[in-house]
Protein backbone atom coordinates (compact mmCIF):
# COMPACT_ATOMS: atom_id res chain seq x y z
CA UNK A 1 0.00 0.00 0.00
CA UNK A 2 1.32 3.50 -0.91
CA UNK A 3 -0.29 6.63 -0.12
CA UNK A 4 0.04 10.59 -1.32
CA UNK A 5 -1.28 13.28 0.79
CA UNK A 6 -1.61 16.46 -0.50
CA UNK A 7 1.12 16.36 -2.72
CA UNK A 8 2.31 19.67 -3.47
CA UNK A 9 5.12 20.38 -5.99
CA UNK A 10 6.61 24.09 -7.48
CA UNK A 11 9.78 24.71 -9.74
CA UNK A 12 10.31 28.21 -8.76
CA UNK A 13 6.75 30.08 -8.62
CA UNK A 14 5.29 27.85 -11.37
CA UNK A 15 2.65 25.34 -9.25
CA UNK A 16 2.67 21.81 -10.85
CA UNK A 17 1.49 19.83 -8.28
CA UNK A 18 -1.20 21.27 -6.33
CA UNK A 19 -2.24 19.12 -3.94
CA UNK A 20 -2.67 15.15 -5.11
CA UNK A 21 -4.19 12.41 -2.53
CA UNK A 22 -4.68 9.09 -3.70
CA UNK A 23 -4.51 5.66 -1.90
CA UNK A 24 -2.88 2.82 -4.07
CA UNK A 25 -3.99 -0.85 -2.21
CA UNK A 26 -2.18 -3.78 -2.50
CA UNK A 27 -2.92 -5.65 -5.53
CA UNK A 28 -4.15 -2.48 -7.69
CA UNK A 29 -3.11 -1.10 -10.67
CA UNK A 30 -3.91 2.68 -11.24
CA UNK A 31 -3.37 4.56 -14.48
CA UNK A 32 -2.78 8.41 -14.31
CA UNK A 33 -3.98 10.19 -17.54
CA UNK A 34 -3.87 14.01 -18.39
CA UNK A 35 -2.65 16.26 -20.82
CA UNK A 36 0.96 16.82 -21.36
CA UNK A 37 2.93 19.37 -19.05
CA UNK A 38 -0.47 18.32 -16.36
CA UNK A 39 2.58 17.24 -14.47
CA UNK A 40 1.80 13.33 -14.22
CA UNK A 41 6.10 12.42 -14.56
CA UNK A 42 6.49 14.78 -11.51
CA UNK A 43 3.62 12.98 -9.37
CA UNK A 44 5.80 9.88 -10.20
CA UNK A 45 9.26 11.47 -9.29
CA UNK A 46 7.34 12.80 -6.23
CA UNK A 47 6.97 9.69 -4.97
CA UNK A 48 10.20 8.12 -4.65
CA UNK A 49 11.83 11.76 -3.77
CA UNK A 50 13.67 11.62 -7.26
CA UNK A 51 11.96 15.60 -7.09
CA UNK A 52 11.50 16.50 -3.56
CA UNK A 53 7.72 17.55 -2.94
CA UNK A 54 7.28 20.96 -1.68
CA UNK A 55 4.82 19.70 0.64
CA UNK A 56 2.66 16.82 1.44
CA UNK A 57 3.26 13.58 3.03
CA UNK A 58 4.06 9.73 1.65
CA UNK A 59 2.89 6.57 3.59
CA UNK A 60 4.34 3.57 2.98
CA UNK A 61 5.68 0.28 4.59
CA UNK A 62 4.30 1.69 8.25
CA UNK A 63 5.95 5.12 7.90
CA UNK A 64 4.60 8.59 7.12
CA UNK A 65 7.22 10.54 5.48
CA UNK A 66 6.31 14.35 5.49
CA UNK A 67 8.07 16.69 2.95
CA UNK A 68 9.40 19.21 4.87
CA UNK A 69 11.20 17.02 7.58
CA UNK A 70 12.32 14.44 5.28
CA UNK A 71 16.14 13.17 6.01
CA UNK A 72 18.06 11.12 3.63
CA UNK A 73 17.48 8.11 5.34
CA UNK A 74 13.34 8.34 5.10
CA UNK A 75 14.32 8.79 1.45
CA UNK A 76 16.15 5.74 1.32
CA UNK A 77 13.95 4.30 2.84
CA UNK A 78 10.64 5.19 0.53
CA UNK A 79 13.14 4.38 -2.71
CA UNK A 80 13.83 0.85 -1.04
CA UNK A 81 10.08 0.34 -1.19
CA UNK A 82 9.34 1.66 -4.69
CA UNK A 83 11.15 1.11 -8.09
CA UNK A 84 10.82 3.22 -11.31
CA UNK A 85 10.70 2.16 -15.16
CA UNK A 86 12.01 5.26 -16.90
CA UNK A 87 10.78 6.68 -20.11
CA UNK A 88 13.92 6.37 -21.95
CA UNK A 89 15.09 2.94 -19.79
CA UNK A 90 18.03 4.73 -18.32
CA UNK A 91 20.02 1.29 -18.60
CA UNK A 92 23.76 1.37 -16.63
CA UNK A 93 25.52 1.52 -20.23
CA UNK A 94 28.52 0.14 -17.92
CA UNK A 95 26.87 -3.21 -16.93
CA UNK A 96 25.66 -6.18 -18.94
CA UNK A 97 21.97 -7.50 -18.76
CA UNK A 98 22.58 -9.46 -15.54
CA UNK A 99 24.70 -6.83 -14.20
CA UNK A 100 21.92 -4.29 -14.69
CA UNK A 101 19.36 -6.38 -12.88
CA UNK A 102 21.91 -7.68 -9.88
CA UNK A 103 23.03 -4.62 -9.22
CA UNK A 104 20.05 -3.35 -6.36
CA UNK A 105 20.40 -7.28 -5.19
CA UNK A 106 23.97 -6.84 -4.08
CA UNK A 107 23.99 -3.44 -3.13
CA UNK A 108 20.44 -2.45 -1.28
CA UNK A 109 19.33 -6.04 -0.39
CA UNK A 110 22.89 -7.23 0.42
CA UNK A 111 22.37 -10.64 -1.20
CA UNK A 112 25.20 -13.04 -2.07
CA UNK A 113 26.46 -12.48 -5.80
CA UNK A 114 25.58 -16.09 -6.47
CA UNK A 115 22.17 -15.95 -5.29
CA UNK A 116 21.31 -12.38 -6.77
CA UNK A 117 22.57 -14.07 -10.36
CA UNK A 118 20.15 -16.80 -10.36
CA UNK A 119 17.59 -14.36 -8.81
CA UNK A 120 18.24 -12.13 -11.86
CA UNK A 121 18.55 -14.98 -14.28
CA UNK A 122 14.74 -15.82 -13.45
CA UNK A 123 13.19 -12.39 -13.81
CA UNK A 124 15.39 -11.82 -17.22
CA UNK A 125 13.62 -15.35 -18.54
CA UNK A 126 10.26 -13.60 -16.83
CA UNK A 127 10.65 -10.93 -19.34
CA UNK A 128 11.76 -12.87 -22.28
CA UNK A 129 15.34 -11.99 -22.04
CA UNK A 130 17.14 -14.88 -21.15
CA UNK A 131 19.35 -15.24 -23.85
CA UNK A 132 20.30 -11.87 -23.58
CA UNK A 133 21.89 -12.21 -20.50
CA UNK A 134 25.52 -10.86 -20.82
CA UNK A 135 24.83 -8.47 -23.58
CA UNK A 136 25.16 -4.74 -22.78
CA UNK A 137 22.39 -1.95 -22.95
CA UNK A 138 23.77 -0.83 -26.01
CA UNK A 139 23.45 -4.17 -28.00
CA UNK A 140 19.47 -4.20 -27.49
CA UNK A 141 16.42 -2.80 -29.35
CA UNK A 142 14.49 -0.38 -26.90
CA UNK A 143 11.74 -2.72 -26.58
CA UNK A 144 14.26 -5.50 -25.01
CA UNK A 145 15.87 -2.32 -23.26
CA UNK A 146 13.13 -1.25 -21.46
CA UNK A 147 12.14 -5.21 -20.68
CA UNK A 148 15.74 -5.36 -18.78
CA UNK A 149 14.63 -1.88 -17.01
CA UNK A 150 11.37 -3.80 -16.01
CA UNK A 151 13.23 -6.85 -14.64
CA UNK A 152 15.43 -4.11 -12.58
CA UNK A 153 12.84 -2.70 -10.93
CA UNK A 154 11.23 -5.69 -10.68
CA UNK A 155 13.93 -7.57 -8.78
CA UNK A 156 13.44 -5.06 -5.92
CA UNK A 157 9.68 -6.20 -4.71
CA UNK A 158 8.70 -2.70 -4.32
CA UNK A 159 5.82 -2.00 -2.49
CA UNK A 160 4.56 0.04 -5.48
CA UNK A 161 6.43 -0.06 -9.47
CA UNK A 162 6.50 3.69 -10.88
CA UNK A 163 6.29 3.35 -14.62
CA UNK A 164 6.26 6.46 -16.76
CA UNK A 165 5.36 6.20 -20.25
CA UNK A 166 7.20 3.06 -20.55
CA UNK A 167 6.37 2.81 -24.66
CA UNK A 168 6.50 6.29 -25.58
CA UNK A 169 9.87 6.32 -27.03
CA UNK A 170 9.47 3.03 -28.64
CA UNK A 171 9.20 2.18 -32.45
CA UNK A 172 5.34 1.28 -33.38
CA UNK A 173 6.34 -1.95 -33.91
CA UNK A 174 8.32 -2.86 -30.00
CA UNK A 175 5.17 -1.11 -28.17
CA UNK A 176 2.82 -3.90 -27.79
CA UNK A 177 5.62 -6.66 -26.77
CA UNK A 178 6.61 -4.21 -23.96
CA UNK A 179 3.28 -3.76 -22.97
CA UNK A 180 2.07 -7.64 -22.98
CA UNK A 181 5.46 -7.76 -20.91
CA UNK A 182 3.90 -5.00 -18.24
CA UNK A 183 0.38 -7.09 -18.53
CA UNK A 184 2.39 -10.73 -17.81
CA UNK A 185 4.28 -9.72 -14.98
CA UNK A 186 1.60 -7.78 -13.22
CA UNK A 187 0.72 -10.88 -11.12
CA UNK A 188 3.97 -10.79 -9.35
CA UNK A 189 3.88 -7.02 -8.09
CA UNK A 190 2.13 -5.49 -5.12
CA UNK A 191 0.91 -2.62 -6.92
CA UNK A 192 1.66 -0.28 -9.50
CA UNK A 193 1.26 3.25 -10.90
CA UNK A 194 1.15 3.86 -14.54
CA UNK A 195 1.25 7.15 -16.41
CA UNK A 196 0.36 6.49 -19.92
CA UNK A 197 -1.30 7.31 -23.32
CA UNK A 198 -2.13 4.28 -24.47
CA UNK A 199 -5.91 3.50 -23.96
CA UNK A 200 -6.48 0.08 -24.87
CA UNK A 201 -3.50 -0.70 -22.41
CA UNK A 202 -4.68 1.81 -19.53
CA UNK A 203 -8.00 0.14 -20.06
CA UNK A 204 -7.12 -3.48 -20.08
CA UNK A 205 -4.33 -3.42 -16.84
CA UNK A 206 -5.70 -1.00 -14.85
CA UNK A 207 -7.89 -0.83 -11.91
CA UNK A 208 -8.45 2.57 -11.35
CA UNK A 209 -7.55 5.54 -13.63
CA UNK A 210 -6.54 8.77 -11.88
CA UNK A 211 -7.22 11.95 -14.52
CA UNK A 212 -5.07 14.64 -13.93
CA UNK A 213 -4.81 18.11 -15.50
CA UNK A 214 -2.79 20.88 -14.18
CA UNK A 215 -1.71 19.59 -11.35
CA UNK A 216 -4.79 18.43 -9.90
CA UNK A 217 -6.95 15.31 -10.00
CA UNK A 218 -9.96 16.08 -11.92
CA UNK A 219 -11.66 11.92 -10.98
CA UNK A 220 -10.48 8.65 -10.19
CA UNK A 221 -12.55 6.37 -11.39
CA UNK A 222 -12.71 2.39 -11.64
CA UNK A 223 -10.85 1.99 -15.30
CA UNK A 224 -14.19 0.11 -16.88
CA UNK A 225 -16.69 3.25 -15.82
CA UNK A 226 -13.95 6.02 -17.13
CA UNK A 227 -13.57 4.60 -20.68
CA UNK A 228 -17.34 4.20 -20.63
CA UNK A 229 -18.53 7.73 -19.83
CA UNK A 230 -15.68 9.51 -17.25
CA UNK A 231 -17.32 11.96 -14.83
CA UNK A 232 -15.83 14.76 -15.73
CA UNK A 233 -16.29 17.06 -18.75
CA UNK A 234 -12.21 17.21 -18.98
CA UNK A 235 -11.49 13.86 -19.02
CA UNK A 236 -14.36 13.34 -21.73
CA UNK A 237 -12.62 16.29 -23.83
CA UNK A 238 -9.09 14.55 -23.30
CA UNK A 239 -10.61 10.90 -24.25
CA UNK A 240 -12.54 12.16 -27.27
CA UNK A 241 -9.33 13.89 -28.81
CA UNK A 242 -7.19 10.89 -27.90
CA UNK A 243 -9.14 8.67 -29.52
CA UNK A 244 -9.60 10.71 -32.68
CA UNK A 245 -5.90 10.70 -32.44
CA UNK A 246 -6.56 6.76 -33.80
CA UNK A 247 -8.07 6.30 -36.68
CA UNK A 248 -10.06 3.44 -34.70
CA UNK A 249 -9.56 2.75 -31.20
CA UNK A 250 -9.90 -0.64 -31.06
CA UNK A 251 -6.68 0.09 -32.52
CA UNK A 252 -4.86 0.52 -29.74
CA UNK A 253 -1.25 -1.67 -29.49
CA UNK A 254 -3.01 -3.48 -26.73
CA UNK A 255 -5.70 -4.29 -28.45
CA UNK A 256 -3.68 -6.25 -30.56
CA UNK A 257 -1.94 -7.21 -28.11
CA UNK A 258 -4.34 -9.19 -26.47
CA UNK B 1 83.03 33.92 -39.34
CA UNK B 2 79.82 31.95 -38.49
CA UNK B 3 80.32 28.83 -37.04
CA UNK B 4 79.10 25.99 -38.68
CA UNK B 5 76.73 23.76 -36.93
CA UNK B 6 78.49 20.50 -35.78
CA UNK B 7 76.26 17.60 -36.95
CA UNK B 8 78.06 14.74 -35.21
CA UNK B 9 78.30 16.52 -32.07
CA UNK B 10 74.50 17.34 -32.72
CA UNK B 11 74.02 13.62 -33.05
CA UNK B 12 76.23 12.42 -30.24
CA UNK B 13 74.35 14.69 -27.82
CA UNK B 14 71.08 13.46 -28.80
CA UNK B 15 71.68 9.95 -27.68
CA UNK B 16 73.53 11.54 -24.75
CA UNK B 17 70.29 13.26 -23.56
CA UNK B 18 67.61 10.69 -24.62
CA UNK B 19 69.65 8.56 -21.40
CA UNK B 20 67.73 10.80 -19.10
CA UNK B 21 64.01 10.05 -20.74
CA UNK B 22 63.37 7.85 -17.96
CA UNK B 23 63.75 10.36 -15.44
CA UNK B 24 61.27 13.04 -17.71
CA UNK B 25 59.15 9.94 -18.02
CA UNK B 26 58.68 9.21 -14.13
CA UNK B 27 58.20 12.25 -13.27
CA UNK B 28 55.57 13.15 -15.32
CA UNK B 29 53.67 10.28 -15.13
CA UNK B 30 53.52 9.64 -11.51
CA UNK B 31 52.52 13.56 -11.35
CA UNK B 32 49.93 12.36 -13.96
CA UNK B 33 49.05 9.81 -11.45
CA UNK B 34 48.64 11.70 -8.27
CA UNK B 35 46.91 14.55 -10.31
CA UNK B 36 44.55 11.96 -11.32
CA UNK B 37 43.59 11.31 -7.56
CA UNK B 38 43.77 15.33 -6.26
CA UNK B 39 42.05 16.26 -9.43
CA UNK B 40 39.30 13.34 -8.66
CA UNK B 41 39.10 14.69 -5.30
CA UNK B 42 38.75 18.12 -5.94
CA UNK B 43 35.79 17.82 -8.94
CA UNK B 44 33.80 15.18 -6.39
CA UNK B 45 34.12 18.28 -3.56
CA UNK B 46 32.93 20.62 -6.32
CA UNK B 47 30.19 18.89 -7.87
CA UNK B 48 28.92 17.65 -4.55
CA UNK B 49 29.29 20.82 -3.25
CA UNK B 50 30.44 19.77 0.11
CA UNK B 51 30.46 22.91 2.27
CA UNK B 52 33.60 23.68 3.85
CA UNK B 53 35.96 22.21 1.50
CA UNK B 54 33.86 23.79 -1.50
CA UNK B 55 35.68 27.16 -1.24
CA UNK B 56 39.12 25.64 -0.44
CA UNK B 57 38.99 23.59 -3.73
CA UNK B 58 38.07 26.90 -5.68
CA UNK B 59 40.74 28.89 -4.31
CA UNK B 60 43.29 25.52 -5.36
CA UNK B 61 42.06 25.53 -8.63
CA UNK B 62 42.21 29.50 -8.95
CA UNK B 63 45.57 29.32 -7.66
CA UNK B 64 47.09 26.90 -9.78
CA UNK B 65 45.58 28.46 -12.88
CA UNK B 66 46.59 31.92 -11.77
CA UNK B 67 50.10 31.33 -11.72
CA UNK B 68 53.16 30.36 -13.62
CA UNK B 69 54.59 26.64 -13.09
CA UNK B 70 57.86 27.91 -12.36
CA UNK B 71 56.89 30.30 -9.56
CA UNK B 72 54.95 27.12 -7.99
CA UNK B 73 57.98 25.25 -8.12
CA UNK B 74 59.85 27.59 -6.48
CA UNK B 75 57.45 27.84 -3.74
CA UNK B 76 57.28 24.24 -3.01
CA UNK B 77 61.24 24.49 -2.85
CA UNK B 78 61.61 26.70 -0.51
CA UNK B 79 58.37 26.74 0.93
CA UNK B 80 58.24 23.28 2.14
CA UNK B 81 61.46 22.98 3.94
CA UNK B 82 60.76 26.18 5.64
CA UNK B 83 57.32 25.15 6.44
CA UNK B 84 58.41 21.53 7.89
CA UNK B 85 61.70 23.32 9.70
CA UNK B 86 59.50 25.77 11.21
CA UNK B 87 56.80 23.30 12.69
CA UNK B 88 59.46 21.15 14.40
CA UNK B 89 60.85 24.15 15.82
CA UNK B 90 57.42 25.13 17.31
CA UNK B 91 56.87 21.67 18.36
CA UNK B 92 59.89 21.47 20.08
CA UNK B 93 61.49 18.91 18.18
CA UNK B 94 64.79 19.95 16.39
CA UNK B 95 66.42 16.70 17.12
CA UNK B 96 64.46 15.54 14.58
CA UNK B 97 65.30 17.79 11.85
CA UNK B 98 69.09 17.11 12.57
CA UNK B 99 68.55 13.53 11.69
CA UNK B 100 66.20 14.33 8.88
CA UNK B 101 67.05 17.66 7.92
CA UNK B 102 64.50 18.78 4.83
CA UNK B 103 67.02 20.51 3.10
CA UNK B 104 68.42 16.88 2.07
CA UNK B 105 64.71 16.26 0.70
CA UNK B 106 65.86 15.38 -2.69
CA UNK B 107 65.11 18.18 -5.55
CA UNK B 108 63.22 15.16 -7.61
CA UNK B 109 60.46 14.80 -4.34
CA UNK B 110 60.11 18.87 -4.66
CA UNK B 111 59.50 18.66 -8.61
CA UNK B 112 57.02 15.43 -7.96
CA UNK B 113 55.05 17.78 -5.50
CA UNK B 114 54.97 20.40 -7.88
CA UNK B 115 53.84 18.97 -10.46
CA UNK B 116 51.19 16.71 -9.11
CA UNK B 117 49.76 19.26 -7.28
CA UNK B 118 49.70 21.52 -11.03
CA UNK B 119 48.36 18.62 -12.45
CA UNK B 120 45.85 17.56 -10.10
CA UNK B 121 44.34 21.77 -10.26
CA UNK B 122 44.17 21.59 -14.09
CA UNK B 123 42.97 17.69 -13.96
CA UNK B 124 39.83 18.57 -11.56
CA UNK B 125 38.67 20.82 -14.56
CA UNK B 126 38.62 17.60 -17.36
CA UNK B 127 37.86 15.11 -14.91
CA UNK B 128 34.67 17.10 -13.58
CA UNK B 129 33.20 17.54 -16.81
CA UNK B 130 34.05 13.89 -17.63
CA UNK B 131 32.04 13.18 -14.53
CA UNK B 132 29.09 15.51 -15.63
CA UNK B 133 29.04 13.82 -18.97
CA UNK B 134 27.69 10.85 -17.39
CA UNK B 135 23.87 10.66 -18.35
CA UNK B 136 21.31 12.31 -15.57
CA UNK B 137 19.12 9.18 -16.48
CA UNK B 138 21.44 6.35 -15.32
CA UNK B 139 21.81 7.88 -11.76
CA UNK B 140 18.00 8.58 -11.60
CA UNK B 141 17.92 5.21 -12.03
CA UNK B 142 20.10 4.26 -9.61
CA UNK B 143 18.15 6.32 -6.84
CA UNK B 144 15.27 4.96 -7.77
CA UNK B 145 16.55 1.64 -6.38
CA UNK B 146 17.80 2.90 -3.66
CA UNK B 147 21.63 2.62 -4.11
CA UNK B 148 23.50 5.24 -1.93
CA UNK B 149 25.55 8.44 -3.77
CA UNK B 150 28.33 6.89 -3.01
CA UNK B 151 27.91 3.71 -4.49
CA UNK B 152 26.51 5.69 -7.48
CA UNK B 153 29.42 7.53 -8.09
CA UNK B 154 31.81 4.32 -7.31
CA UNK B 155 29.46 1.60 -9.90
CA UNK B 156 27.92 3.83 -12.25
CA UNK B 157 29.56 7.48 -12.89
CA UNK B 158 33.25 6.94 -11.95
CA UNK B 159 33.62 3.70 -14.54
CA UNK B 160 31.70 5.66 -17.44
CA UNK B 161 33.79 9.19 -16.48
CA UNK B 162 37.31 7.43 -16.76
CA UNK B 163 36.14 6.44 -20.20
CA UNK B 164 35.13 9.77 -21.42
CA UNK B 165 38.53 11.24 -19.83
CA UNK B 166 41.35 8.98 -21.27
CA UNK B 167 41.70 11.17 -24.67
CA UNK B 168 42.14 14.06 -22.16
CA UNK B 169 44.51 12.44 -19.85
CA UNK B 170 46.47 11.33 -22.96
CA UNK B 171 46.80 15.32 -23.69
CA UNK B 172 47.31 16.48 -20.00
CA UNK B 173 50.22 13.64 -20.17
CA UNK B 174 52.20 15.32 -22.92
CA UNK B 175 52.24 18.71 -21.58
CA UNK B 176 53.39 17.66 -18.63
CA UNK B 177 56.16 15.78 -20.22
CA UNK B 178 56.99 19.54 -21.60
CA UNK B 179 56.66 20.96 -18.55
CA UNK B 180 59.09 18.97 -16.51
CA UNK B 181 61.65 20.58 -18.22
CA UNK B 182 61.32 23.39 -15.57
CA UNK B 183 62.59 21.00 -13.10
CA UNK B 184 65.76 21.42 -13.92
CA UNK B 185 65.96 25.04 -12.44
CA UNK B 186 65.75 23.06 -8.98
CA UNK B 187 68.75 20.95 -9.86
CA UNK B 188 66.69 18.19 -11.11
CA UNK B 189 68.95 16.77 -14.16
CA UNK B 190 66.48 15.09 -16.60
CA UNK B 191 66.95 15.46 -20.50
CA UNK B 192 66.19 19.54 -19.44
CA UNK B 193 68.37 19.38 -17.42
CA UNK B 194 71.37 17.02 -19.09
CA UNK B 195 70.89 19.32 -22.09
CA UNK B 196 71.46 22.49 -20.28
CA UNK B 197 74.88 21.00 -18.19
CA UNK B 198 76.36 19.76 -21.55
CA UNK B 199 75.56 23.33 -23.17
CA UNK B 200 76.92 25.40 -20.37
CA UNK B 201 80.25 22.76 -20.42
CA UNK B 202 80.94 23.15 -24.56
CA UNK B 203 78.96 26.20 -25.20
CA UNK B 204 77.76 24.93 -28.66
CA UNK B 205 74.08 25.91 -27.25
CA UNK B 206 72.69 25.93 -30.60
CA UNK B 207 73.35 22.22 -31.21
CA UNK B 208 71.98 21.24 -27.71
CA UNK B 209 68.78 22.93 -28.22
CA UNK B 210 68.24 21.20 -31.84
CA UNK B 211 69.06 18.04 -30.12
CA UNK B 212 66.99 18.79 -26.89
CA UNK B 213 63.79 19.50 -28.92
CA UNK B 214 64.42 16.24 -31.01
CA UNK B 215 64.27 14.65 -28.00
CA UNK B 216 60.88 16.19 -26.52
CA UNK B 217 59.85 16.31 -29.63
CA UNK B 218 60.18 12.31 -30.09
CA UNK B 219 59.13 11.68 -27.19
CA UNK B 220 55.85 13.55 -27.51
CA UNK B 221 54.70 11.79 -30.81
CA UNK B 222 55.37 8.12 -29.59
CA UNK B 223 53.30 9.06 -26.60
CA UNK B 224 50.62 10.13 -29.01
CA UNK B 225 50.56 7.39 -31.15
CA UNK B 226 50.48 5.75 -28.40
CA UNK B 227 47.09 7.56 -27.31
CA UNK B 228 45.50 7.22 -30.51
CA UNK B 229 45.81 3.75 -30.45
CA UNK B 230 44.50 3.06 -27.27
CA UNK B 231 41.33 5.65 -28.41
CA UNK B 232 40.88 3.63 -31.59
CA UNK B 233 41.02 0.52 -29.73
CA UNK B 234 38.12 1.72 -27.28
CA UNK B 235 35.84 3.09 -29.78
CA UNK B 236 36.62 -0.07 -31.58
CA UNK B 237 35.00 -2.31 -28.45
CA UNK B 238 32.73 0.35 -28.10
CA UNK B 239 31.01 0.11 -31.71
CA UNK B 240 31.74 -4.01 -31.34
CA UNK B 241 29.18 -3.88 -27.88
CA UNK B 242 26.61 -1.65 -30.36
CA UNK B 243 26.71 -4.21 -33.03
N1 LIG C 1 12.83 20.28 -13.33
C1 LIG C 1 11.89 21.13 -13.74
N2 LIG C 1 12.08 22.47 -13.66
C2 LIG C 1 11.13 23.33 -14.06
N3 LIG C 1 9.94 22.97 -14.55
C3 LIG C 1 9.67 21.66 -14.66
C4 LIG C 1 10.63 20.68 -14.26
N4 LIG C 1 10.08 19.46 -14.48
C5 LIG C 1 8.87 19.68 -14.98
N5 LIG C 1 8.59 21.00 -15.08
C6 LIG C 1 7.34 21.60 -15.57
O1 LIG C 1 6.28 21.01 -14.86
C7 LIG C 1 5.17 20.81 -15.71
C8 LIG C 1 4.71 19.37 -15.63
O2 LIG C 1 5.72 18.55 -16.18
P1 LIG C 1 5.59 16.98 -16.24
O3 LIG C 1 6.79 16.47 -16.94
O4 LIG C 1 5.31 16.44 -14.90
O5 LIG C 1 4.31 16.79 -17.18
P2 LIG C 1 3.69 15.47 -17.78
O6 LIG C 1 2.27 15.42 -17.37
O7 LIG C 1 4.53 14.30 -17.43
O8 LIG C 1 3.76 15.75 -19.34
P3 LIG C 1 4.04 14.75 -20.55
O9 LIG C 1 2.76 14.04 -20.84
O10 LIG C 1 4.42 15.65 -21.66
O11 LIG C 1 5.14 13.83 -20.13
C9 LIG C 1 5.60 21.24 -17.09
O12 LIG C 1 5.08 22.50 -17.34
C10 LIG C 1 7.11 21.28 -17.01
O13 LIG C 1 7.60 22.29 -17.85
MG1 LIG D 1 5.79 13.00 -18.52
Amino acid sequence: MIRLSGIEKSFGNKRVLRGISMTVETGRIFAVMGPSGSGKSTLLRCVNFLERPTRGAIEAGGRTIDANTATSRDILFLRNRTAMVFQQFNLFQNLTVTGNVMLGLTDVKKMNRRVAREESLRLLDRVGLSDKADYYPSQLSGGQQQRVGIARALAMKPDVLLLDEPTSALDPELIEDVLRCIINVAADVNSMIIVTHELGFAREAANTIVFIDDGVVIEETEAQAFFRSPSSERAECFLKNSLRRHINPSETPLERAI
Amino acid sequence: MQKELDWAFLWKNIIAISAKIPVTMYLALLATFFGVIIGLLIAIIRIYKIPALRWAASAYVSFIRGTPVLVQLYLVYYGVPWVLLTAAAKLGMAGVTERFNPNNISPVIFALVTFSLNSGGYLSETLRSAIESVDRGQIEAARSIGLRESRILLKIVLPQAALNAIPNLGNSLIGMVKDTSLAFSVMVIDVMGEAKLIGSKTLRYLEIYIAVSIVYWSLCILLELIFGVAEKRMKMTRRELAE
